[in-house]
Formats: structure tokens, sequence, C-alpha cells
């Protein structure tokens, strides 16, 4: 199935709708700093209140995290794989494409997998690229922190792939399917960092988002051993979702 | 001689309708068999059904030797398969949808790009190889459409109307692939259609379908001598008004 899995990451790299999520997620790394050049005293004061660190560069990786990544990711998702199999149904794609030799849920794992790589892949060549940026941009910028941070919240950027993805073929419709992607994720993403508003952590244990984050609360301390435990909730989070979605579609008639 | 398929009693029951009814027939190696019946006979049903696409009833069917519902990943590796009714990636280019096709049979490099071109020259393709799917009329999407059937060099080959969207230069030609394919190959060809010229330009053996069940299988010639019919369309005809007749529905 490798042969399959490359050729889907080819493929998905020439659409349209990859190359606006590489341009969209590549602008809001490099827009951030010029957006968060001069906080208010009073939110670098709370960032450090409500997290751990220095204020100001605490406060640039919350919003980095919450106001730049969180929901760019989001959308991301959503627009990369909201319609995978219903929209290959609709158009009529998959009468050949599922009389291959591959079953119907390894097609679909083949390709949410190849989709959750090439939004890895978007992902990490834009953190990257603000390891090499942010340092001139942002006081008190910690390369290795921010990298620590961006590994662990890849795993909750890319979950917003897999759940769009499921959602696809749980619903079977792809309009219907991006709205209730949208609304669970929105959700998740907007409650992200309510466990440390409220001091709450257990408010966050169903929450990928929470998880992608949940570093926020160390960021002067964690070493990479705490970094294993939110990384092994999140690939819980991915390997539920993508099962559901792949019982879904091996029980589905043509 | 083993059959390459070789179906016994095979039924498809969908609630209230039984669209495959104990359909038996078999069909040998490199033959070049026609399947003949109406829209809705249970022809596509009975090809999906080799395919271990859909799931019988009753009955079982093995493609070289393979059973379908067992080992139905094994028949579709060995197999190609051209749907009645389909439609193609809009975004792709006939390279790099075959190319698509290829690696879910596990086939990539090299081999797959030489397969590709031959392929793309075997189908008249060449000029518009990189051109998006979107764009291609219904025979030009026919043509990509039986070229992915071949990808994987298949030893059965399943077409299912393959020639209804093709006029009448691309049927003859399509007619040629397939009875070159039998010859050279050994390939293994059992096409669907309801155009009786078709099975006479191609086929020396054939199975008639109505409403499910089988009305005769076997060597044309002899099917039209003993049916006192000199062409196809007299043997379908007579056929069919016998079984119409039998359920008690005037022609």
């Amino acid at each position: 199935m490798t042969a399959f899995l490359r050729q889907e990451v080819r493929t998905l790299l020439r659409t349209r709708r990859t190359k606006i999520i590489a341009v969209v997620i590549c602008y809001a790394l490099l827009v951030f700093p010029i957006a968060m050049k001069r906080p208010p005293q009073s939110m670098v004061d709370l960032a450090g209140e409500w997290f751990d660190g220095d204020g100001s560069f605490t406060l640039f990786m919350f919003a980095y995290l919450d106001l730049s990544m969180n929901k760019v990711s989001m959308f991301a998702g959503i627009i990369l794989v909201g319609g995978i199999v219903a929209d290959e149904r609709a158009r009529g794609e998959l009468p050949l494409l599922w009389s291959k030799p591959i079953t119907r849920s390894r097609y679909f794992l083949v390709r949410l997998t190849g989709a959750v790589g090439v939004f890895a892949g978007i992902y990490i060549t834009a953190t990257l690229i603000g390891t090499v940026y942010y340092p001139s941009q942002v006081s008190g910028f910690d390369p290795a922190i921010y990298l620590g941070m961006a590994t662990v919240h890849l795993f909750a950027a890319g979950y917003a792939v897999t759940l769009a993805g499921t959602m696809g073929v749980l619903l079977g419709r792809k309009i219907p399917a991006m709205l209730v992607s949208l609304l669970l994720l929105g959700t998740f993403v907007g409650v992200a960092f309510l466990p440390f508003y409220t001091d709450s952590p257990w408010l966050g244990w169903l929450n990928p988002f929470y998880h992608g984050v949940s570093l926020i609360g160390q960021m002067t301390t964690f070493t990479p051993a705490d970094m294993l435990a939110p990384i092994a909730a999140l690939l819980a989070f991915h390997i539920a979702t993508a099962a559901l979605g792949a019982w879904k579609v091996s029980r589905e008639e043509q | 001689m083993t059959p390459a398929i070789d179906i016994r009693g095979l039924t498809k029951q969908y609630k209230d309708v039984r669209a495959v009814d104990d359909v038996t027939f078999s069909v040998a190696p490199g033959e070049v068999f026609g399947f003949v019946g109406h829209n809705g006979a249970g022809k596509t049903t009975t090809i999906q059904m080799l395919l271990g696409l859909l799931r019988p009833t009753a009955g079982s069917a093995r493609v070289l030797g393979r059973d379908v519902v067992a080992d139905s990943l094994a028949v579709r590796r060995i197999s190609g398969f051209l749907p009645a009714s389909y439609a193609l990636p809009r975004d792709m280019t006939p390279v790099t949808f075959l190319a698509y096709v290829a690696s879910m049979f596990g086939l990539s490099g090299k081999p797959v790009r030489n397969k590709i071109d031959e392929l793309l020259t075997m189908f008249d393709l060449g000029k518009v190889a990189k051109k998006k799917l979107g764009g291609f009329s219904s025979g030009m999407t026919q043509k990509v459409g039986l070229a992915q059937a071949l990808i994987n060099d298949p030893q059965v080959l399943f077409l299912d109307e393959p020639s209804t969207a093709l006029d009448p230069i691309g049927r003859a030609d399509l007619m040629r692939h397939l009875a070159t394919l039998a010859r050279d190959k050994g390939v293994t060809v059992l096409f669907s259609t309801h155009i009786l010229s078709d099975i006479e330009d191609a086929s020396q053996r054939v199975a008639i379908l109505h409403h499910g069940r089988l009305l005769a299988a076997g060597d044309l010639a002899e099917l039209k001598a003993a049916h006192g019919t000199p062409r196809m369309d007299d043997l379908y005809l007579t056929l069919v008004r016998g079984a119409m007749a039998r359920e008690g529905i005037t022609p």
C-alpha cells in the first residue's frame, strides 16, 4: 500500500486546496509577530498568570497556538478532506476506484493518512520557518520551547484532518460533514484553554486541542519526556476516530 | 481444462427483488465471452459478484480458481474492470490517473510509466495525455476507462457495457483490441452488452440473461442453429419472447 500512499500524497500536493492551505499557514505564521508587536501589558500579565514563564513569550506562544495555528488547522482540515469518499461518491468515481484490490476501509485509511501526512509536511515546514524567523521578531523567543510545543501541537492540528475526514464518511455528504466538523472542531478549539482559565485540567481530557496546547502550563520546565503523554493521548484520538471512519466505510454499499 | 470463470447457481436477492437467479455458466481461458441482456437483466450485478464487490445470496463463483467471496482481493488483483457507469477524477490527467490506479495495485516506477505509455498509444490518447480529464468527451473518457482496466496486465477482463459511449470507429477498435488481448496475451474477456452486433463481432460463446435468469449459454453458432435463427438479434428476440410468454407477459 506504500505505492498508493505515495501516489495519494503526490495527488494531494498537486491540488489547489493544498496550495491554498500552505499559503494561509505561512501567511499566518509570518504576519503574526507584526500583529503581536505591542500587546497591552494587561494581556502579558494575564498570560503569565494563566500559564507558565515570562509574560511576553508566553503570551506570544498562547496567541500563536490559539489564534493562529488552532484556527488555521481547523479550517485546513475541513478544506483538505471534508469531502473524502463523499465527493467521489457524488461524482460517480467510486464504482471504478473500489473495484481495485484494496478494501474500502483501507482505501479510506490510506487517503486519510495521505492527507494527514501532507498537512503535517506543511505544518512542519511552517514551524521550521518560524524557528528561523521568530528569534529576530519576538523578544525572549526560545526556539527549543517553540519546537517542543509545536511538536505536540502538530498532533492536535493533524487531528482536525482526521476528524474532518471521518465526518465525511460518517455523514456521507460533503456539506453536512463539513458543517458538523466545523462545529466540533470550533468547540474543541474554543474551549482548549478553558482548563487553564479555571484551573481544572480534567475539563480538557476529552479535548484533543487541550492536549495539543497542554505544555503551555509548564513552558519553562517541560522535558522531552513530558511531551510523550499528550502525544500518546492525541495518537489515541487519531486512531479511535480513524477506526470509526474505517468501520463505517467498510459497511457501505456502492 | 479448468475454466477461467466458473459460476454455479449464482443468486443475488435484494429484499423483494431477485436480481440474479441461479445462474450457471463458465468461460474458458483466453475466450472473449459475450454477456447479453436488456437493461436490468442482472449483468452488472453478476459482474459485481464476480469481482467480490457484492456478496452472493446463494451459489458460488471462481475466477482462475479463486473464490470470489473468500478471496475477492486476489480476484481483483488479477482482473481488470470497467464499470457500466462511472466518472473519472476531473482534476487528473490520463497519465496521473493511470499512475493512481496502478498504485492501487501496488505498482509504481518505470514499469508503470512504460505501461502507461503503451496504453496511451493503444487507445490513441497520446495527444491528450496531460490534459485534465474534466474536459473529456464520453468517448475519450471511455478510452481512459478501458486503459485503466488494463494497467495491471489482467488475466481476466470484465467489461460492463464497454462500447455504449463509443462511436462506430471506437467500437470497432475496441473489438479489435479485445480480440488481440485474447489471442496474443491469453486474456479472458467477459463483456456485457445489449448491443447485439458487438457480440457477433467479438464472441464465439455467449450467455443470455433475462430478468436475472439465464436463458441460454454456449456456442453462439450452435445456439443460432438450435433455435433456427440466422442472426444474434433473432436469437435474442426468440429467447426473450419465449421467456416472456412463459411469464405470461405479452411482448
